[in-house]
């Protein structure tokens, strides 16, 4: 028997546990307006992007002293592209020449560089004229090198490209090491270690052996054991004989890049070419976007698709997996490496799948994304057996039985509908999208406008099956553009094909990568898709130049409205004394990103080599 | 922080660290079995005990390879531990006890800090008013003595020191080679060169491994400290043995401020050298070897005490201390021990006094010599400029020599012969009339055949001592000092035959005998007599033992006339505090005073400052210093160095198909703008790097001539446009790390793991292989 003071207290405390459970959970949902798309009502900037002046060779040139590119080849290459594509993003102006004869020709002042394609160029006819090129002082980019037997063939080739001597036609080697201080993210061995890293390599490994000659500065070497030491038994320094990939030779005027492999022709050649442009000069300030989305595709599903088969692998609906595990595992994943989700929900994947999509999750899910800052969009991926129009239309009466629908301000789109856009915004539930996702193409620009309301960000990389390549290529955009569209897709998860499709492989795989690979650019900020549009508008409306008085750097900025811009600051053996008209953070040795309120910013900068200071 | 500042600091910081070797250990280890002595007994024993137990610590942890800073810091400690603890009877077992039980009580609850604080304080409080009374003691009641020592150590710092905050370079040549033998003993190869008096290498060596000061800041400044105790031990020596209080102090001053001397007596006080080094112990050791005999009298009387074995043992000591530091020193040590043998003779050969002084000649052989028999038993050669030292006592050739004539051909040889038998024959025609003879000669005719001879030997003299030792501003001055060593023998000899203290007769007779000796080696040459020393550095020793020899004159003379009664120590203090007074007036009024050394330096100061901020700044071992020769020895134990000469032959004839690679991340380029006269002017002495030097070919072989005169004028040239091209290959990656008028360096900054190929095309590379070396 209890006493009737004792259960008196006893109900007071259980009341009060009961109260204090219950005003959490009550807290929660009051408070939690998940209906409201709270990055929709970002302000974006009117849309006036920068004009960049792309010339051919027959035009006049309008440039005066200005600063401009040269290209030396085909336009419409991926190297083309990808030179087109860097020159509009560091708002360079462009020369475009078919030939090294043409240019030539062409009485022009001297550029700030000169990119040439080698399939456009006849060496045995046109070596001089690159001779000439590096005797008047141009800085050289050659994208590729031509045919190992054609630079055998010609010592003077040979002597302008730096090459000592080839040590081998061909070789293969075991892996490929990139040095620091040559794209941001630092120094790489892309070597496997383990066995289960060998799925990682797939970087060209086969290329001619070309040992550099003095005067040269090599960025990234192939790397060997046995073979090598084997050959070069007797030499003093081994390092200095690993192949080289990327080097830059500089004679008394001019220099040249030379690029062993073919990585200019994808996304990866936009940050080298940075990182190229760093090198050839003092300093480098370039405009960069500072946004780092977290894209997770078909996620959520409002269908219990595969049921019978998630019930057998997981023991449970999708619908529950989805909200209970893989919501989960992404919230802490989420934590642990400071991500901001942007989630693309569909109410189905696979439309030839009886299941239909349940309204009771909807809200459920989206009160768990508002309380970890996540987006939500639109996720336009389907299954094969179904056109965009097609599956828009049946997504349509779902969504219109949706009481105060979230409105959705961006999308995700399969690259092969990209033309029916246009039709697609014309659907109620789109009309609200100002920013699309999609993978990426080396044709289509990483930034741009796809109409004129709507940007495209193309994705840059996947969390899933990170390759060496895209490590390089993540690197690479970092370096161009600080930023990263990553991409964490479900829709294996929903219908595996094998053991690895299943959400703990994938999971692991994904959580791994983020942890190793993307945590070397936590200081860029961490956006949903939207937020990152806005910036993405702003750093293609803006123009910079910047200028150099000793050690103070001026930047001017125009065509940011107002807008916040984030700015690159690559030094060489430098760092920031003072300030003004801009805030700044440390990315690396020698590399600060600048957040710039005001169209005018001065950089004191500090030698730190100089004890005289 | 700049260069002065960091100078300073290693000075102060090689003070305390020698000082605390030198003097606090052994006051720690034995400072109360002498605490009855007079404490510049104490403080000369302390000097030569530490010093010589640093430098044969040095000797066996060499001999058996296990010298390293651990090993050094444990025999120095524990040795000093266990000599307290058995001289001072400490009953160490239970002091631990005591202080484990006490940990253990406040460990476990049962006592408080508080408690324990109460035990100590009234302790503390009377150790510190102890000391505090013995500072009024000491200092307090002799603080006429204090003010003079503390001026004479300012003067000292000011007259020694003042050039190693305006020049930061070595300034001897040889400091280089020395850098080198000291940076071998750290990899524990002693006579890494062959076999020489390793004792200034073993001290210098010791307070870099055991304090960490760097071997190059030592070797910057460290002469500052020789002197500084050269000086110490001159003046502790004359104020044990001077009767009167003030005069030791006229000897101190008259050899580190008054311009008495000619500054090559005192010059080599500009780098520290091994010789300057050793003259430190020639007077404890005659101070010693004194002490002995008059301590053996008193034995002799009855007051028996350990005395005269503390003395023996002082003395061999610092005698062994001078053999194991410079040959040169031990002829000037040894001569002062002959003249004394001849002083003291009386006593000497009495059988007590001869076993014993015969007993530690031995033993100070044996200690001294042992290390270098142990090399040579191991097969080590004799160095070659101690066998050349050898070859001008002996009189016979060096090895070198006869090898370098085994290589002559029969023909030269031929030729040779004859051209070395005609000047023989000239030469001993010459050596027949020497100057002693010419003077005879000269004085005979005017002074009779009787008192002429003597009058000439004085004569020469004054002649070499006037143009060796003293300078000639007033020649009646080396009259007195001649007068001055007849008064000495006059006057010791008196002192002898009267009932006064007749120890002190024989002092004065000894140090008589040392001068008219060690003047005559010095005038060897004119007097037609075997050379001991050449005159410069005889020199040296007759400045060094001139300060000890006139201060003793003038306390003989005082205490001959005033030294009666029972008020003769007031009535002498008095006197000599007043003539100490004149004579400084004297020299303050007519400005007798020298000026502070200011020797030019062996590298630019921008090369010592760069290389000392490297140091400090930079990982070690994570840069190389490209430069000409010097730095090669400076960066030991911090980077590397790559000569320059090997530098700029690497791309000759093949510019940048040559592979010229430095294995660091950093590399620094030190180019002299304006190239040093490094040993030797030229014609073009002070002129710039140019266009024109950068033209002329690249000099030939590999000895230090090719940094020295045009040669280094040519190299540094060549590297100077070196770097001019390749900056401009490189803007980025290379840059100016420190530029001066004279002076640039050049840092750059490359991957390790793929280095930069320094061989490039710099306009200057010579382009005619014809003119490959062979």
């Amino acid at each position: 028997m209890i006493s009737r003071r004792n259960y008196f207290i006893i109900l007071i405390v259980m009341g009060i546990i009961f109260v204090l459970f219950q005003f959490s959970q009550f807290a929660r949902s009051a408070g939690n307006d998940f209906n409201v798309n709270k990055f929709i009502e970002l302000e974006l900037p009117e849309k006036r992007p920068w004009q960049q002046v792309s010339l051919t060779v027959d035009d006049d040139l309008p440039w005066g002293d200005k600063e401009y590119t040269v290209f030396v080849g085909d336009k419409g290459s991926n190297i083309g592209s990808i030179v087109t594509q860097w020159t509009y993003y560091t708002k360079r102006d462009i020369l475009i020449a078919d030939s090294l004869t043409d240019f030539a020709k062409k009485e022009h002042a001297l550029p700030e560089f000169v990119i040439i394609d080698s399939t456009c160029v006849d060496f045995d006819t046109e070596t001089q004229i690159l001779t000439d090129m590096l005797n008047t002082g141009n800085s050289v980019i050659l994208c590729n090198l031509p045919d190992v037997s054609v630079i055998q063939n010609n010592l003077e080739l040979k002597s302008v490209l730096g090459i000592d001597f080839i040590k081998e036609e061909s070789v293969t080697v075991e892996g490929i090491k990139l040095f620091a201080g040559f794209l941001l993210g630092g120094e790489e061995i892309y070597e496997p270690q383990k066995k289960e890293e060998e799925k990682r390599q797939d970087l060209e490994l086969t290329m001619p052996w070309y040992i550099p000659t003095g005067g040269t500065k090599t960025y990234m070497v192939g790397v060997m054991d046995e073979y090598f030491d084997s050959v070069i038994e007797d030499y003093e320094f081994k390092n200095d004989y690993f192949p080289a990939i990327i080097w830059r030779k500089s004679t008394p005027n001019g220099q040249i890049f030379c690029v062993n492999g073919d990585y200019m022709s994808t996304t990866t050649g936009l940050g080298i070419l940075s990182a190229m442009s760093y090198e050839l000069s003092s300093y480098q300030l370039y405009p960069v976007v500072n946004a780092q989305n977290t894209l997770v595709i078909d996620f959520p599903l409002m269908a219990d698709e595969n049921d019978e088969r998630f019930n057998e692998i997981y023991s449970r609906s999708f619908n529950e997996f989805q909200t209970n595990v893989i919501w989960a595992s992404l919230m802490a994943l989420g934590e642990q490496n400071d991500l901001q989700f942007t989630c693309f929900m569909s109410p189905k994947y696979n439309y030839s799948d009886p299941a239909q999509p349940s309204y009771d999750e909807y809200n459920t899910l989206l009160q768990l994304f508002n309380e970890k800052d996540a987006e939500v969009g639109l996720s336009l991926e389907h299954a094969d057996g179904i056109t965009l129009l097609e599956k828009l239309k049946v997504d349509k009466d779902y969504y219109d039985g949706i009481e105060n629908r979230y409105q959705n301000s961006s999308a995700f789109m399969d690259l092969a509908d990209i033309d029916e856009l246009d039709e697609a915004v014309k659907v109620a539930y789109v009309r609200n999208v100002r920013t699309i996702a999609c993978d990426a193409d080396v044709q289509l620009p990483i930034l741009s406008y796809l109409t004129d309301d709507i940007t495209l960000q193309s994705l840059t990389s996947n969390t899933r099956y990170f390759t060496y390549s895209k490590d390089l290529m993540l690197k690479s955009i970092e370096t161009v553009l600080g930023y990263d569209n990553a991409k964490l897709n479900m829709s294996p998860v929903i219908w595996p094909e094998s053991v690895d499709d299943q959400w703990e492989n994938i999971y692991i795989d994904m959580a791994s990568s983020l942890a190793t690979y993307w945590r070397r650019f936590k200081v860029f900020d961490n956006t949903t898709l939207t937020e990152s549009d806005q910036r993405v508008r702003t750093f293609l409306n803006i123009d910079s130049s910047s200028s150099i008085d000793g050690d103070v750097i001026t930047l001017n900025v125009s065509g940011a409205d107002g807008n916040t811009t984030w700015f690159m600051l690559r030094t060489h053996n430098a760092k920031i004394d003072e300030i003004e008209g801009a805030t700044y953070k440390k990315v690396e040795t020698d590399a600060y990103l600048l957040t710039v309120n005001s169209e005018t910013v001065t950089i004191r900068l500090k030698n730190t080599q100089n004890i005289n200071n | 922080m700049s260069m002065t500042v960091i100078t300073v600091l290693q000075i102060t910081g090689i003070y305390c660290a020698y000082l605390l070797i030198t003097v606090f250990l052994p006051h720690f280890a034995f400072g109360k079995t002498v605490r009855f002595k007079n404490r510049y007994e104490r403080f000369l024993f302390y000097v030569i005990s530490g010093n010589f137990y640093m430098i044969n610590l040095v000797y066996l942890l060499e001999l058996v390879h296990i010298s390293y800073r651990l090993t050094l810091i444990l025999f120095t400690v524990v040795p000093a531990i266990i000599i307290k603890v058995r001289l001072e009877r400490i009953p160490l077992g239970k002091y631990i006890l005591d202080i484990w039980d006490t940990l253990r009580k406040l460990t476990g609850g049962q006592l408080k800090v508080k408690n324990v604080s109460d035990q100590i304080e009234p302790l503390l409080a009377q150790r510190r008013k102890k000391f505090f009374a013995k500072i009024k003691k000491v200092y307090l009641n002799n603080i006429v003595d204090v003010l003079l020592t503390l001026t004479l150590l300012l003067c000292i710092l000011y007259f020694f020191g003042s050039h190693l905050l305006k020049t930061y370079g070595y300034k001897a040549s040889d400091l280089i080679v020395h850098n080198y033998w000291i940076n071998s003993l750290s990899e524990n190869r002693l006579f890494c060169a062959g076999i020489y008096p390793f004792g200034f290498h073993n001290t210098v060596y010791y307070i870099h491994k055991v304090f960490g000061i760097d071997t190059v800041a030592l070797l910057r400044t460290f002469s500052l400290h020789t002197v500084t105790f050269n000086i110490l031990m001159l003046f502790c020596a004359l104020k044990l043995l001077c009767k009167s209080r003030y005069i030791p102090y006229i000897g101190a001053f008259m050899y580190s401020v008054v311009d008495c001397f000619l500054s090559h007596t005192y010059g080599r006080y500009n780098a520290p050298l091994p010789q300057e080094y050793g003259i430190m112990f020639i007077f404890p050791a005659i101070y010693c070897g004194f002490a002995y005999f008059r301590a053996q009298r008193r034995e002799k009387r009855g007051l028996y005490s350990k005395d005269c074995y503390r003395y023996l043992a002082g003395f061999a000591m610092s005698f062994s201390l001078c053999i194991t530091t410079h040959f040169y020193g031990v002829m000037a040590a040894g001569i002062f021990a002959f003249s004394m043998a001849t002083g003291f003779a009386v006593w000497l050969f009495r059988k007590t006094y001869f076993k014993r002084v015969m007993c530690t000649i031995f033993i100070t052989m044996g200690i001294a010599l042992t290390p270098m028999f142990l090399a040579a038993a191991e097969g080590i050669e004799i160095e070659g400029s101690l066998r050349w030292g050898l070859s001008i006592i002996f009189g016979v050739k060096g090895d070198d020599e006869a090898d370098k004539e085994n290589t002559e051909t029969e023909e030269q040889t031929e030729i040779v012969e004859e051209v070395t038998e005609e000047v023989e024959e000239v030469e001993e025609e010459v050596d027949r009339t020497t100057r002693l003879q010419r003077f005879i000669e000269t004085y005979s005719e005017k002074y009779g055949s009787i008192a002429g001879p003597p009058v000439a030997y004085v004569e020469l003299l004054k002649a070499d001592l006037s143009s060796n030792v003293f300078k000639e501003k007033d020649q009646s001055q080396i009259y007195v000092v001649l007068i001055g060593y007849g008064t000495l023998l006059v006057l010791g000899v008196v002192i002898m035959l009267g009932k006064r203290d007749k120890m002190y007769g024989a002092v004065l007779l000894s140090t008589g005998i040392h001068m008219v000796v060690i003047t005559t080696v010095l005038c060897a040459g004119d007097i037609g007599i075997p050379m001991l020393m050449d005159p410069a550095r005889a020199s040296i020793y007759v400045a060094y033992s001139a300060a000890f020899a006139i201060p003793m004159f003038v306390d003989a003379v005082m205490y001959f006339i005033l030294g009666w009664g029972t008020k003769k120590k007031y009535v002498l203090s008095i006197a000599s505090f007043a003539l100490l007074a004149f004579w400084g007036g004297m020299v303050i009024r007519t400005n007798y005073i020298r000026k502070p050394l200011s020797p030019g330096g062996m590298e630019t100061n921008g090369a010592v400052e760069c290389l000392t901020r490297i140091s400090m700044e930079e990982e070690d071992y994570s840069w190389t210093i490209c430069s000409a020769n010097d730095e090669g020895r400076m960066v030991y134990d911090h980077g590397f160095h790559y000569e320059l000469i090997d530098f700029l032959r690497g791309m000759e004839y093949v510019a940048d198909k040559g592979r010229v690679r430095m294995p660091t991340k950093y590399v620094y380029i030190f180019v002299e703008k304006i190239p040093i006269d490094y040993f030797a002017t030229y014609w073009g002495s002070g002129q710039s790097v140019s266009k024109f030097g950068a033209k002329r070919d690249l000099p030939l072989g590999r000895s230090l001539g090719l940094y020295t005169k045009a040669n280094r004028w040519i190299c540094m040239s060549r590297l100077y446009y070196w770097a001019q091209a390749f900056m401009e290959l490189y803007p980025n990656e290379m840059s100016v790390y420190y530029e001066t008028d004279n002076f640039v360096c050049y840092k750059i900054i490359q991957n390790p793991y793929r280095l930069f190929n320094f061989a490039i095309d710099y306009e200057y590379n010579s382009t005619n292989p014809m003119d490959v070396e062979p």
